[in-house]
């Protein structure tokens, strides 16, 4: 097992999580008011879990509470910008569970602080200077288009009409498409500092095969609902793949 | 103001490994702990270091180049005590410190050991982790009564012995240094022996492109 399995753990989930909340803000999803408040609820639960990584990240998880007194440091930066979005996701949980439905602002609001999660998240390795394969703007790229696109396509899950819906289908295929171009691009550069690449390759024609099932379900080829949990399946695991072998470039 | 730094002569280091036993001795380092490697160089590049039997090389002693072209260099490399240190901003909890005097060190009462200054430093190996209890090859205490601590699931590195040079000594590996190859003092002191070390003569830095400003210089032809 990979030396970072923890953080691997924490970006893997609560960038699923990132992703899903923001890709619904423009995709809205929890349409049955008797259902709304499920989707956040899973969001939240994807972070907490993958919280559990950063302080099993750490030599002595007891004194992550010291980290939180040093806002400059990326640990602590994604711990603020994980607990700003889980304060949004509670209360869209809160919300959506009492009124049916939450407010679009909220959506929005939740939807800033994923991408400045995602954001936070691949900066922490951005300048990670002693690590030539992850302190490169690829960086950037392969975790904020591989949340998105993993994110998205886990919105059919709980909103079931958005597996028929082109336009939906078309973004979240656009979207695998330009992560497996970020995978593509960061695999050149671990080629380029001598890191091992496989796991990217991988990852990248696993995404792929989302995209193609997502194209698939818009031209009529393929039933929708099989086509979207397939996609979903596979956008997870190609960009899991993808992320571990990220990982994988630093070993203790 | 003081600004300590070392000049390492690359053209008295003869290789003979004296400063790092005398570095792992005198701060007591445990088994997997180096705060100290002298690299035999593998090319001419001034940013590879080179190999290590400590990192795994099986031999300390191999030229490089083309023979009869062939060039038997070393590298000794530890905490550079950069100007401008990444790992003191992406220390989580300020056990990254920097002196006055410009010395950068670990507290470990502080560390919780996320290692961001491992993968935030762009010299390799300068920092080890304890990532379990500390184990040694002697059952006996060695070196300093006032060295360093060594606690699990904490980050360590060279700190410039600041125990020593706050009684008026100089670095353990200095001390040992056969070849006197090593210059230790204020840089911003004319007079010291690092100062007059480095006048008129051809130096560089590692990895300067980094950004770090480091305070090891390293002594050329």
């Amino acid at each position: 097992m990979i030396s970072e399995f923890p953080l691997f753990l924490f970006t893997t989930l609560a960038g699923l999580a990132a992703g899903a909340y923001a890709v619904s803000a423009v995709f809205p999803v929890g349409k049955d008011p008797k259902k709304a408040w499920l989707f956040p609820l899973v969001c939240g639960i994807l972070l907490a879990v993958g919280l559990v990584g950063l302080p099993l990240h750490l030599g002595r998880p007891e004194r992550m509470l010291i980290a939180l007194t040093q806002p400059g440091a990326m640990i602590a930066q994604e711990a603020y910008w994980s607990m700003a979005f889980g304060v949004i996701l509670i209360v869209d949980v809160v919300v959506s569970k009492v009124k049916g439905s939450a407010p679009r602002t909220l959506h929005i609001v939740g939807a800033i602080a994923a991408l400045g999660l995602t954001f936070v998240m691949a900066n922490a390795y951005f300048v990670s200077a002693g690590i030539p394969a992850w302190a490169s703007w690829q960086t950037f790229l392969l975790f904020i288009l591989g949340n998105l696109a993993m994110g998205a396509a886990l919105l059919t899950l709980f909103e079931p009409s958005l597996a028929k819906n082109g336009t939906y289908l078309i973004t979240a295929a656009a979207l695998g498409v330009l992560a497996i171009v970020a995978i593509a691009l960061e695999a050149v550069h671990f080629a380029g500092v001598g890191a091992n690449m496989i796991l990217l390759a991988i990852g990248a024609v696993v995404v792929a095969a989302a995209a193609m099932l997502q194209s698939m379900a818009k031209s009529g080829k393929m039933a929708p609902k099989t086509a979207a949990l397939v996609a979903l399946a596979c956008a997870f695991i190609g960009v899991a793949l993808a992320r571990y072998g990220f990982y994988a470039a630093y070993a203790l | 103001m003081t600004r300590y730094g070392m000049a390492i002569d690359l053209e008295r280091c003869v290789g003979c490994q004296a400063c790092a036993t005398a570095c792992k001795i005198a701060n007591n380092l445990p088994k997997d702990i180096t705060y100290n490697t002298v690299y035999t160089r593998s090319s001419a590049d001034q940013d590879d270091f080179g190999t290590a039997v400590v990192h795994g090389a099986t031999a300390n002693d191999n030229a490089f180049g083309e023979f009869p072209n062939c060039v038997l260099e070393f590298l000794p490399v530890q905490c550079q005590h950069c100007g401008n240190p990444p790992c003191l901003g992406v220390c989580p909890t300020g056990a990254t410190k920097k002196r006055d005097d410009g010395i950068v060190y670990v507290d470990n009462s502080l560390c919780i050991g996320c290692r961001a200054c491992v993968m935030a430093c762009p010299y390799d190996h300068v920092r080890s982790m304890n990532g379990g209890a500390p184990e040694y090859y002697l059952d006996v205490v060695v070196g300093e009564a006032d060295a360093p601590t060594h606690e699990a699931g904490t980050v360590e590195k060279c700190t410039f012995c600041h125990n020593l040079i706050d009684r008026g000594e100089v670095p353990a590996c200095m001390q040992l240094c056969m070849g006197r190859a090593r210059f230790w003092g204020d840089l911003d002191d004319p007079e010291s022996e690092v100062s007059k070390a480095i006048e008129g003569r051809n130096y560089y830095k590692l990895r300067e492109s980094a950004g770090t400003s480091p305070n090891v210089f390293y002594l050329t032809k």
